[in-house]
């Protein structure tokens, strides 16, 4: 027997042309151009997308596993992060008497149904590297599952992760570990919004369960408890603003990747069973990494940072590990079959990567922001060979006039940074700026983010690739 | 149940059960882990040639031929992230396990559309056993190794910092 398709069904694919295209349509919105300010403060639909920036990405073809930290990587995954956040519901605090023309745009049907024309491919994008990472092979039964499944949280013993060794040996531990805690904040302040995704409709006991964990998650209703409120006290104790992307600006494209990793599960339903692998490593495995940023926030803060965002998740996450095997997992295994398994697995092992992912993005950045001497060093020993014309860098000049702002961004590669006239400040992170006067230079590593200030009239800079060595 | 790691390249890329080899091996058609003793008469099956237009591994001993299908579809349970490979195999706590490094064909180390790069130390050597050596000599001049993927080091374009 064969059977065909309904003619005029064919798979929903943009060619690179008009995916561009679309890219930049969605992207037009005012709601995404640069800034007049730095933070974005009390307003969650304003989300810099860097729209100049993006005719020069191709997003039809999967980014490489050495490409995560690239600008197409920022870039996309700041659209995907606000094509996603379009599902959920944003408030200001103050007030939305300055910022109604801000909500109706960010939710409008347009704004949504731009952003849902592009968001396959960009999934396809951000995502598709995994595909060639992971490979899952086999006859996967549900005891070879579990076994699995209890050996792989194992390797959590508590040891000190890339993030924390590099705050703990930063010149500037406080600057460092706020720098980290500002790469959760689109995934605490909206804590289980993607997994609410996966308890709509009717798929039996399992559903039950799993509405149980976002029970907890939500507080049982009392909104101290729930646990973005939480993370909010976290944030105010360490003098951070607890906007929802007040920080939009520092976001690395690692702590993006993770963060959007559970939305693209959650919105795509075909990837039910690896979100289910992905719920239970992170359930399992929060319990250890929370005491350990316990452990490192006491280390620098002192009692002064409010920590109980974190113990609250050493605590119930022990539940939430052994609920989404028990009451998860192996049920809706029995219920659907071994077919699922290895989504299951592939769901853990692509969290995994990613998490490890951002892992290094941070650390990087931590040791680029406590560098910012030695990249002005770097400058001031590359920049007469360039002047001179001893090394080939074609220059790009560029200005910033006065009292602008610079978007935050990253090149794929080491490039030099000379200031011709005015001033500016580059931004290297937070509370890591470094002035720049005529003459003044640094060298920005590759996958680095960086933005800047315009401080003093018209700015002039230059760019160059910095030749690499033989 | 038990779960039990290797590597796909370099050390650590051969894991021994129970006396029995496995190895983590990939072609066009997918990836698999392999037990790596032919069940024939033991020979090693990680510098078996392909054949049957990739369906079947041939011994490098007898010819004896295995589905690639019957290992990707109803062999060992594994993972690979990257180098890293997990599988779990049906013994004890109490099983035997040690790792060693052994060459493994060209043909079973295809990498995937982004990569699955070679190690430079796994080239095919004799080592080990007589018989990988013998056999070593057999499949390192059939198939040409994959090499390194070059990374892309066009010019990025520059934008404002």
């Amino acid at each position: 027997m064969t059977s065909t398709l309904p003619a005029g069904f064919a798979p929903f694919v943009l060619d690179s042309g008009q995916l561009r295209d679309a890219v930049l349509r969605y992207a037009s919105n005012p709601l995404y151009i640069d800034g007049e300010r730095w933070l974005n403060g009390d307003n969650p639909y304003r989300r810099q997308l860097l729209p100049q920036t993006l005719p020069s990405f191709d997003f039809s073809v999967p980014l490489r596993r050495d490409q995560v930290f690239s600008a197409a990587a920022l870039a996309s995954h700041r659209l995907l992060l606000n094509i996603y956040e379009a599902d959920l519901v944003f408030l200001p605090g103050k007030g939305l008497e300055a910022k109604w023309s801000d909500f109706t745009a960010f939710y409008s049907s347009s704004n949504r149904a731009f952003g849902e024309i592009i968001r396959p491919a960009l999934e396809r994008h951000c995502f598709g590297f995994l595909d060639d990472e992971i490979d899952v092979t086999g006859d996967w039964t549900p005891a070879s599952l579990e076994a699995y499944l209890t050996d792989i949280v194992r390797d959590d013993v508590g040891e000190w992760g890339g993030p924390e060794r590099a705050i703990l040996s930063s010149a500037d531990p406080e600057r460092a570990a706020r720098s980290w805690m500002i790469q959760f904040a689109p995934d605490f302040l909206s804590e289980a919004s993607p997994m609410i995704r996966n308890v709509l409709g009717n798929y039996g006991p399992a559903q039950s369960e799993w509405f149980k964990i976002v029970i907890d998650e939500y507080g049982y209703g009392v909104h101290e408890s729930k646990h973005s409120s939480l993370f909010v006290d976290t944030l105010s104790s360490l003098g951070l603003d607890p906007g929802v992307h007040t920080y939009w600006q520092y976001y690395l494209a690692g702590s993006l990747a993770a963060n959007n990793y559970f939305h693209y599960l959650g919105k795509n339903h075909e990837n039910f069973f690896r979100y289910l692998g992905a719920l239970y490593y992170t359930e399992c495995t929060l319990v250890q990494f929370c005491a350990r940023v316990i452990r490192m926030m006491r280390q620098v803060f002192g009692e002064t940072a409010d920590v109980r965002y974190f113990t609250e998740h050493v605590h119930i996450d022990v539940h939430h590990g052994r609920m989404a095997l028990e009451k998860l997992v192996l049920p809706l295994v029995e219920r659907c079959g071994d077919v699922v398994i290895p989504e299951i697995v592939r769901g853990v092992s692509e969290f995994r990567t990613l998490a490890g992912i951002a892992d290094v993005d941070i650390a990087e950045q931590i040791r680029w922001t406590d560098g910012l001497d030695a990249a002005m060093r770097e400058h001031d020993r590359l920049w007469p060979q360039i002047r001179d014309g001893e090394l080939p860098a074609p220059a790009t000049p560029l200005v910033g006039t006065s009292d602008t702002v610079i978007t935050s961004d990253q090149y794929d590669t080491d490039t030099l940074l000379h200031v011709t006239s005015g001033s500016m400040r580059l931004i290297a992170g937070w509370e890591a700026e470094l002035p720049l006067a005529p003459g003044d230079g640094v060298v920005i590593p590759a996958g680095r983010l960086h933005g800047a200030t315009i401080s003093s009239g018209d700015c002039t800079y230059e760019t160059y690739p910095v030749p690499t060595e033989p | 149940m038990r779960a039990v790691r290797l590597r796909v390249d370099g050390r650590d890329n051969c894991v021994v059960v129970d006396g029995v080899p496995y190895v983590f091996a990939r072609t066009a058609t997918g990836a698999f882990v392999l037990p790596s003793r032919c069940p024939h008469r033991g020979g090693p099956l990680q510098l078996a040639q392909l054949d049957g237009a990739g369906r079947f591994l041939r011994c490098p001993w007898h010819g004896r031929r295995s589905s690639l299908t019957r290992f990707r579809e109803h062999g060992v349970p594994a993972v690979r992230s990257g180098n890293d490979v997990v599988m779990v195999l049906d013994v004890g706590d109490d099983a035997s396990v040690q790792w060693r490094h052994t060459p493994v064909a060209p043909a079973l180390r295809t990498p995937g559309a982004s990569g699955l790069p070679p190690s430079a130390t796994d080239e095919l050597q004799p080592g080990g056993d007589a018989s990988s050596a013998a056999s070593a000599a057999t499949c390192s001049s059939a198939q040409p190794r994959c090499s390194r993927r070059a990374h892309a080091s066009g010019t990025a374009p520059v934008r404002i910092p």
